[in-house]
């Protein structure tokens, strides 16, 4: 009668598509938070989160879905410090060019245009409210599979704040028929 | 459950989400095939009727209603058909540090170029000529 959609998130090489309630931007390519491997301040120039993949995962029975955007309330309470942001990818990126999400370990991401051969720039996610959302997946999707995924990562300054941040909500947007 | 079902008309026929004798679901697409002969097409409540007819087999479901007789429809002008919207808009949260998911839906109906009726499971409507306006104030805010 109605989709069941869930929120997954992208791990591994494979990768793994995980379903998420929450998620916690770290260095380490995993997806249950953990507190296990924070973001350094850096001493100088800046540090990465580990890149996130996310997107929707569409099971049951449905006619249609599509229009699948994605945005936060315009801003992000964290301390990040001067140049620091949540950033997300120029666009939304299929299964089949998935890139996993590399760096060091307890230290920092690989910087996320560096690092994906699907991401080309990337823009403060605080710029994608409800009323102007990010087009994540313009396709129709009419049975049981996965839309485009949205890819996302925490830039550290040097000024930023330690400690656990704030709760932060994100939201998709798909329709349905 | 869905407070809302959709209802299509072409002339004097008609077809809607859940077949009214034996609630057995239409997919959309029965509607997608016949668009050149859509005259009328609208957002209907489910009634108490509707609901156990949709729910045989089903007694452990709530019985979780609209309790409102409000609508939205729009009526199609010849070859208009495929100027139609309509959807359940879903907005999904999920938290960043903040565990859970919660789901909110309007139900969207109109033309393209024209206003667009957007309406929650209150029956509350609002209109807007852009297809994307910001709906919080509708739906609520996570």
């Amino acid at each position: 009668m109605v989709a069941t959609v869930t929120v997954v998130e992208a791990t591994d090489a494979g990768p793994n598509w995980n379903t998420i309630t929450n998620c916690r931007f770290n260095t380490s390519d995993e997806h249950d938070p953990v507190l296990t491997y924070p973001i350094p301040i850096p001493a100088a120039g800046f540090n990465y989160s580990y890149w996130k993949s996310v997107a929707l995962n569409l099971a049951d029975t449905f006619t249609r879905i599509n229009n699948v955007r994605h945005y936060c309330d315009g801003a992000i309470s964290w301390g990040l410090g001067t140049g620091g942001a949540v950033n997300r990818g120029n666009t939304g990126i299929a299964d089949g060019s998935y890139v996993q999400s590399t760096g060091t370990p307890g230290t920092t991401g690989t910087e996320v245009v560096t690092g994906h051969s699907g991401i080309a720039s990337v823009s403060a996610i605080t710029s994608d409210t409800s009323g102007s959302p990010f087009t994540v997946d313009s396709a129709n999707h009419d049975s049981a599979e996965r839309t485009n995924h949205i890819v996302m990562q925490v830039k550290v300054d040097t000024d930023a704040t330690n400690g656990v941040q704030t709760a932060e909500t994100f939201t998709w947007i798909y329709d349905e028929i | 459950m869905i407070p809302y079902y959709w209802l299509a008309e072409f002339g004097d026929e008609f077809i809607q989400q859940f077949d009214p004798a034996t609630g057995v679901e239409n997919l959309f697409s029965v509607v997608q095939d016949r668009l050149n002969e859509l005259t009328c097409i609208g957002w209907y409540p489910v009634t108490p009727h509707m609901f156990k007819l949709i729910h045989i087999g089903d007694p452990d479901s709530p019985m979780v209603i609209s309790n409102n007789d409000k609508y939205i429809t729009v009526n199609v002008p010849d070859g208009r058909g495929c100027d139609v919207r309509i959807a359940r808009r879903n907005y999904l949260s999920y938290g960043f540090d903040l565990r859970g998911v919660s789901l909110r839906t309007a139900f969207v109906l109109g033309l393209d170029g024209e206003e667009y009726s957007f309406m929650n499971g209150d029956g509350e409507v609002i209109t807007d000529t852009n297809f994307n306006p910001d709906l919080e104030a509708l739906i609520g805010k996570v």
